[in-house]
C-alpha cells in the first residue's frame, strides 16, 4: 500500500520537472509581445490559484477575501522598495512573511465559523482591506504607487523592454507552489487537512487538531499569494487598491483552482491554462462592444464545467488513466 | 481505567448528561443503553472531550475532563462516531492511513493494518476506492478500522450498527468481540438493545441523562421490567 503511493508520488514529481521544462522553453520560439504578456499572467494565476487551493482545496476553506493577501504583498515589496530601496528578490519574502501573517490574523475569527459562514467572513475581510488602503494616505491612498524604475537589475526584477526575465520570475512562482502543494499531498499535514475538510469531527475524533491545521494551512497559502501580489507589482510598476485589492481578485484567484479541480496538484495550472486565456482573449475580440460578450461566454464556460465535470478539468485526465489502469 | 464521577453536561441549556458515574474495567466489553435521547451519544462524546463537561473523568488515573480532543485521543481513546463519519472523498487506504497518522513519528504505525484485514477482509479488496462508494455495512467497517490504526486502549463505539443490513450486524458485532479479545477495552453504545447485551459483560441503562440501572448485561437483558419501563419495548 505504500509502494503504490511512493511510485505515484513520483511519478508526479517526473510529470511536474516536465511540465515546468516545458512552459521554461515555452516563451523561446515566441517573440510578440502580447502572447508573452498573456503567458506570464497565466502562470501568475496559476501559482496563485495554487495557494489558494493549499488552503481552499487541501483544507476546504473556501476563502474569498484572498485579494487582501494579493493585494498587501504587492504593497509591502512595493514601499519596501521605493522607500527603503531595498530589491524585490529580498522584499517578496517579507511580503510573503507579513501575508502568512496576515492570514492568521485573519484565521483566529475566522475560523471559529465553518463552512459558508467562513466563506462570507473572508468576504467582508477582503472588503475591509480594500477600504482601508484606499484611505491611508502613507501607501498613496486611491493614487496607489508607481514602482520607479532603477535600471535593469534580475534582484529588483526590473527590465525596461524584456519579458522573459518576468515569464521566469513567475514560471519559479508556480513551481515553487507546485512543490508546496506536492510536499503537503504526502505529508502527515495534508492527511490531516483533507481530514479537516471532509469531516472535521471525525478528524478531530482521530486527534487531529482541527483549528491549528487550518491556521497553518492559511498562513501557509497566504505567504504564497503575498509572494505572488509582489512579483505582480513589479511587474506591472503601479499598484493601486483598485488593481490589487478589489473583490473581483478574491475570485479571480479561486476560479482556475476550481475550474481545474480543487484540492489537486495540477488543477490549478490546468484551470489557469484554460481559464485565462479564454479570458484575455474574450475580452480582446469581443470586450469593448459595451455588451459584455466576453464575460457571457466566460461564464459560459464556467458553468459548462460545473455541469460537465464538477470535479473540475483535471477529472478528465483521470478517466483516461482509470482506463488505463483497468486495461492493464 | 476508565472512570466518570457525577459528570453532567448540557445543550444550551438542555441538561443532557446528569450526574453520571460510570466504570470501565481493562479488558470489559461495556453497553449503554437507552431510548433516543436519553444521552448515550453525549456521554460518549464527553469522554472524548467533544462536549464540555462538569465532574470528574479519569482514564488509568489521569484526569482528562477539559482536556483538548486531540489529545484524548493521544492517551489511546477512540470514539467511532455516530453514522461512522468516513473521510467521504479519500479512498479507503487514506482513511486508514489518517487513523495511523494519529500515532505520532512512530515507525510502526502500519502495524495495526493486517489486524484490520483480518477483521473485514472486504476493506482489503477496496483499497483505491473512494469511502463513499462503499456500502454501510462496508462503511462501518471503515470507520472501526480506522479507529484501530490509532492502536486504541479503549475503543467507543457509537450506534456501529445503524443503517446496516441484518446479516452484517452480527458480522460487526463479532468482530467487536475479537477486538476485545486482542486487549482492546470497549465502550459501546447501542439502540439494538438483546445483540448488544449479548456481547457485554456489564452494561448501563441510561433514561435522560441519568443512569437508572446497572449490572452484568445478563442480568439487565433478563429484567423484563428494565424493558418495559426504561427502553419501551
Amino acid at each position: 500500500m505504500d509502494n503504490d503511493i511512493l511510485r505515484r508520488r513520483r511519478r508526479e514529481l517526473i510529470t511536474g520537472v516536465i511540465v515546468l521544462a516545458a512552459l521554461a522553453m515555452l516563451p523561446l520560439p515566441i517573440a510578440d509581445v502580447y502572447t508573452r504578456n498573456l503567458l506570464i499572467i497565466t502562470l501568475l494565476y496559476a501559482g496563485l490559484a495554487q495557494a489558494w487551493n493549499i488552503l481552499g482545496g487541501y483544507c476546504g476553506q473556501i476563502s474569498l477575501g484572498h485579494a487582501i493577501y494579493f493585494g498587501v504583498g504587492c504593497y509591502v515589496s512595493t514601499l519596501l522598495y521605493v522607500r527603503l530601496g531595498i530589491p524585490v528578490a529580498f522584499g517578496l519574502f517579507a511580503a510573503g512573511a507579513v501575508c502568512g501573517a496576515l492570514a492568521l490574523l485573519v484565521g483566529w475569527p475566522c475560523f471559529r465559523l465553518s463552512g459558508h459562514y467562513y466563506a462570507v467572513a473572508t468576504v467582508v475581510v477582503g472588503e475591509i482591506g480594500y477600504l482601508l488602503f484606499l484611505n491611508w494616505d502613507f501607501v498613496g491612498a486611491a493614487t496607489g504607487i508607481y514602482v520607479p524604475f532603477k535600471g535593469e537589475s534580475w534582484l529588483a526584477l526590473q527590465f525596461r523592454t524584456q519579458k522573459l526575465p518576468y515569464h521566469y520570475a513567475m514560471l519559479a512562482f508556480v513551481a515553487a507552489t507546485w512543490i508546496a502543494a506536492w510536499v503537503i499531498e504526502g505529508s502527515r499535514w495534508g492527511f490531516s487537512w483533507r481530514a479537516v475538510r471532509d469531516d472535521a469531527v471525525a478528524a478531530r475524533s482521530l486527534g487531529v487538531r482541527v483549528f491549528a491545521s487550518k491556521m497553518a494551512a492559511a498562513a501557509i497559502s497566504g505567504f504564497f499569494t503575498g509572494v505572488g501580489g509582489a512579483l505582480f507589482a513589479q511587474y506591472v510598476g503601479y499598484i493601486d487598491p483598485d488593481s490589487v485589492l478589489a473583490g473581483t481578485f478574491s475570485i479571480l484567484i479561486a476560479l482556475p483552482a476550481v475550474l481545474g479541480g480543487v484540492g489537486t496538484l495540477w488543477g490549478p495550472l490546468i484551470g489557469a491554462v484554460v481559464l485565462i486565456p479564454v479570458s484575455e482573449l474574450s475580452r480582446s475580440y469581443l470586450g469593448g462592444s459595451g455588451r459584455g460578450v466576453d464575460l457571457m461566454i466566460y461564464g459560459g464556460l464556467i458553468v459548462l464545467v460545473a455541469l460537465a465535470r464538477p470535479q473540475g478539468l483535471v477529472s478528465l485526465l483521470g478517466l483516461r488513466r482509470r482506463a488505463h489502469e483497468n486495461a492493464a | 481505567m476508565l472512570r466518570l464521577e457525577g459528570v453532567a453536561a448540557s445543550y444550551r441549556g438542555l441538561k443532557a448528561l446528569q450526574g453520571v458515574s460510570i466504570t470501565v474495567a481493562r479488558g470489559e466489553i461495556v453497553a449503554v443503553v437507552g431510548a433516543n435521547g436519553a444521552g448515550k451519544s453525549t456521554l460518549l462524546k464527553a469522554i472524548a472531550g467533544l462536549v464540555a463537561t462538569t465532574g470528574a473523568i479519569e482514564f488509568d488515573g489521569t484526569p482528562i475532563a477539559g482536556m483538548a480532543p486531540h489529545r484524548i485521543a493521544r492517551l489511546g481513546i477512540n470514539l467511532v462516531p455516530e453514522g461512522r463519519r468516513l473521510f467521504p472523498r479519500l479512498s479507503v487506504q487514506d482513511n486508514l492511513r489518517l487513523g495511523a497518522y494519529a500515532r505520532r513519528g512512530e515507525t510502526d504505525r502500519m502495524k495495526p493494518l493486517d489486524l484490520v484485514f483480518a477483521l473485514f477482509p472486504r476493506l482489503s479488496e477496496r483499497l483505491a476506492q473512494r469511502a463513499e462508494t462503499l456500502s454501510g455495512g462496508e462503511q462501518q467497517m471503515l470507520a472501526i478500522g480506522r479507529a484501530l490504526m490509532t492502536q486504541p486502549r479503549l475503543l467507543m463505539l457509537d450506534e456501529p450498527s445503524q443503517g446496516i443490513m441484518p446479516r452484517l450486524v452480527d458480522d460487526i458485532l463479532a468482530a467487536i468481540t475479537r477486538i476485545r479479545d486482542l486487549g482492546v477495552t470497549i465502550l459501546l453504545v447501542e439502540q439494538r438493545l438483546a445483540e448488544s447485551l449479548a456481547i457485554a459483560d456489564r452494561a448501563y441503562v441510561l433514561q435522560t441523562g441519568r443512569v437508572v440501572m446497572e449490572g452484568r448485561a445478563a442480568d439487565i437483558a433478563a429484567d423484563d421490567g428494565v424493558r418495559r419501563a426504561y427502553l419501551g419495548m
